[in-house]
């Protein structure tokens, strides 16, 4: 069930009023077979536009345009060739961009997509569950389908915390969120955050964004966040930002200036096992003499780097340079053979 | 308990997911229930958002959405408040990339969905969302498999070989385990069920055959660890990290006064095993069978050989 937003005021009749001219500005334009001119509408209190205050009006019919733009329903603007830059603007709502293209996708392909959805929504560590049941939803009204099976319908309520939606809902709409965050050493923090990317590793959610209170990209654990107030401000993410980057290693940390370390890896071993492998971190080359794969990454600590090579030896993972990550790859056999000589 | 009642946000989403619901279904009606799993929303918060699309009307033309909540069904009256499925929205369209993305679904495919219903302008297309590779590059085809009960060829390298090698399956079900996924399927040839991390699968083809009936176990990969019995005692020693005691195969952990920790460990492959034990460098010690221990040594030698001559 749905709940309502972490700091949502009470609902209230301005609440109410709002979300009744949001969906009475849809009723309109798509019951309209001609354009409405700027004036139709914002004359109009039936819609909840027509106050003594125009400006006021004009403001409100921009916010409700990018709120259905938000939903997926876009309102466009329509200047007939010639027109005078004074003569108003007539509004539509854009078909071809809002609705779906009925019989463009296929039996098969809506059966892909909702397996790809269905698998999605039967794991419990996904902090995106409406978006996905909305999409099968969907999926489901375009094409007829049955119903979201009982066992995938969860509702993120009970499975999702406030501050979760919260976040998500700021990453959707590219919106600042201010955070409580507990760090490892349970010192608890407020800052505002806008959130270019976010991944799930090893049970978790992490947030990537810009931190107003380091002014850096920094990465936050989504159970370390305990409270998320309304998001406010919008931001742009920077084309050059790719979240895959931040998935982590286990020898990513450690003390002083990370490492190159290289690998090879098998050329047997397939792309799909490689990225597994890798995390798509750092730099895979063939190396044709060798007759492997070599992945050159880097390393907070090299003693962890080589364990990690060890415990993926079964796939012909070896380190190949430097020689510091051979020696305590050496080192962490011989200790163990020692262990047990 | 009932819900709050939804912020205005809420009540536009909702109600433009009840028209178009509506507007599909046969005769413009639902089931209340059925409009409140749609929604998400208990029934009282279906009432709110009735009441709000009731109050739809457009003055010029005289038109108004006859929404209405009649005994237990939701109906929709004339055609004024008809509305086409929408395209995916941005955020819809973020996660629908995601999940194209992660499930590796081939690139006609995601152009076909993409152009069909996400948002006309290629938006979203970067997602911003990522989590490690797991499922592999057959995902579709395999859940298809399942889904229609075909036999398939696999081409898949397992830990002890060299080379991806031909398997005949009938592929069962997919299951996960930290953060990796398999697929539980029957080797035909072997006559038994098997489970093969998808991300090892270099290929796969329909057969024109069927599966056949199986004894199909909903075992997960602990029990069927436990279940093939193979095992070996291992010692933690005292302040070592302990992330191998959430392994699938533990089992009987005993703490001891000294700190160190003695647990069984079920495993499917040697090599795997000796990695992990080689990995803690010291940290673990294989108590028994004594045989293992001596296979161990022999495996790191081996290991220490393959650096030296490579």
């Amino acid at each position: 069930m749905l709940e309502s937003d972490t700091t949502a005021q009470p609902e209230g009749l301005e609440l109410s009023e709002t979300a009744l001219r949001i969906l009475n500005l849809l009723f309109i334009l798509n019951a309209s077979s001609v354009p409405l001119t700027t004036e139709q509408i914002i004359s109009d209190a039936d819609v909840g536009y027509g106050s003594a205050n125009r400006a006021s009006d004009l403001k409100k019919f921009k916010r409700d345009r990018e709120k259905l733009a938000e939903r997926g329903v876009i309102v466009k603007e329509i200047r007939p060739e010639g027109a005078q830059r004074t003569e108003e603007s007539l509004w539509t709502i854009d078909r071809s961009s809002t609705y779906a293209s009925l019989g463009a996708i296929s039996r098969d392909d809506a059966d892909a997509l909702l397996r790809a959805v269905d698998e999605c929504l039967s794991r419990s560590d996904i902090p995106f569950r409406r978006a996905l049941l909305d999409i099968r939803q969907r999926l489901q009204t375009m094409t007829s389908r049955e119903a979201v099976p009982a066992s995938l319908d969860a509702s993120p309520s009970h499975q999702e915390s406030r501050a979760a939606e919260t976040l998500w809902s700021a990453f959707a709409l590219r919106r600042k969120v201010r955070i409580a965050y507990i760090d490892a050493k349970g010192s608890e923090s407020q800052r505002t955050l806008a959130i270019w990317g976010m991944f799930m590793q090893d049970g978790h959610t992490y947030y990537v964004g810009l931190d107003d209170q380091s002014g850096s990209v920094r990465t936050f654990r989504g159970d370390r966040i305990v409270r998320a107030w309304r998001p406010t401000g919008s931001y742009a993410i920077p084309s050059w930002f790719d979240v895959r980057d931040y998935l982590f290693l286990p020898f990513d940390l450690g003390a002083g200036l990370a490492t190159k370390v290289s690998f090879t890896i098998p050329a047997a071993v397939d792309a799909a096992e490689l990225k597994a492998l890798t995390k798509e971190r750092g730099e895979l080359t063939c190396d044709e003499s060798r007759g492997a794969w070599v992945w050159t990454v880097k390393a907070g600590d090299v003693t962890e780097a080589a364990r990690f090579a060890l415990a993926h030896a079964q796939c012909g993972m070896r380190p190949l340079a430097p020689q510091k990550l051979v020696n305590a790859w050496k080192a962490c056999i011989d200790k163990a053979v020692a262990a047990h000589g | 308990m009932a819900n709050a009642r939804l912020t205005a946000e809420q009540t536009v989403i909702a109600g433009i997911r009840l028209l178009e619901a509506l507007s599909a279904a046969p005769g413009q009606t639902l089931s209340a229930q059925d409009a409140t799993v749609r929604l998400g929303i208990d029934s009282a918060q279906l009432g709110q958002v009735v009441e709000t699309l009731s109050a739809l009307s457009d003055r010029s033309s005289g038109a108004r959405a006859a929404v209405e909540l009649a005994g237990d069904r939701v109906v929709l009256q004339g055609d004024a408040a008809l509305i086409m499925p929408r395209r995916f929205s941005l955020e819809e369209s973020m996660v629908l990339a995601h999940v194209l993305d992660v499930l590796d679904l081939d690139d006609d495919t995601r152009e076909r969905i993409r152009r069909a219903l996400g948002p006309v302008d290629g938006r979203a297309e970067r997602p911003g969302i990522a989590e490690p590779a797991r499922y592999g590059s057959w995902f579709s085809q395999l859940s298809e498999a399942i889904e229609d009960g075909i036999r398939c060829t696999m081409s898949y390298r397992s830990l002890t070989d060299d080379t991806a090698r031909e398997r005949l399956i009938d592929p069962l079900s997919i299951q996960e385990e930290h953060g990796d996924a398999y697929l539980v399927a029957w080797d035909v040839q072997k006559d038994a069920e098997r489970r093969y991390r998808l991300d090892r699968i270099s290929g796969l083809a329909f057969t024109d055959e069927s599966v056949d009936a199986h004894e199909v176990g909903t075992l997960d990969i602990a029990e069927s660890l436990h279940r093939a019995g193979t095992s070996t005692r291992l010692r933690l020693r005292a302040g070592a990290s302990s992330f191998m005691l959430d392994w699938a195969g533990v089992a009987d952990i005993v703490r001891s006064d000294d700190g160190s920790t003695e647990f069984t460990l079920f495993y499917s492959s040697k090599p795997w095993l000796f990695d992990q034990v080689l990995a803690m460098g010291g940290d673990i010690e294989m108590l028994e069978p004594a045989e293992l221990r001596d296979e161990l040594l022999v495996y790191a030698n081996a290991l220490l050989d393959s650096i030296s001559n490579g």
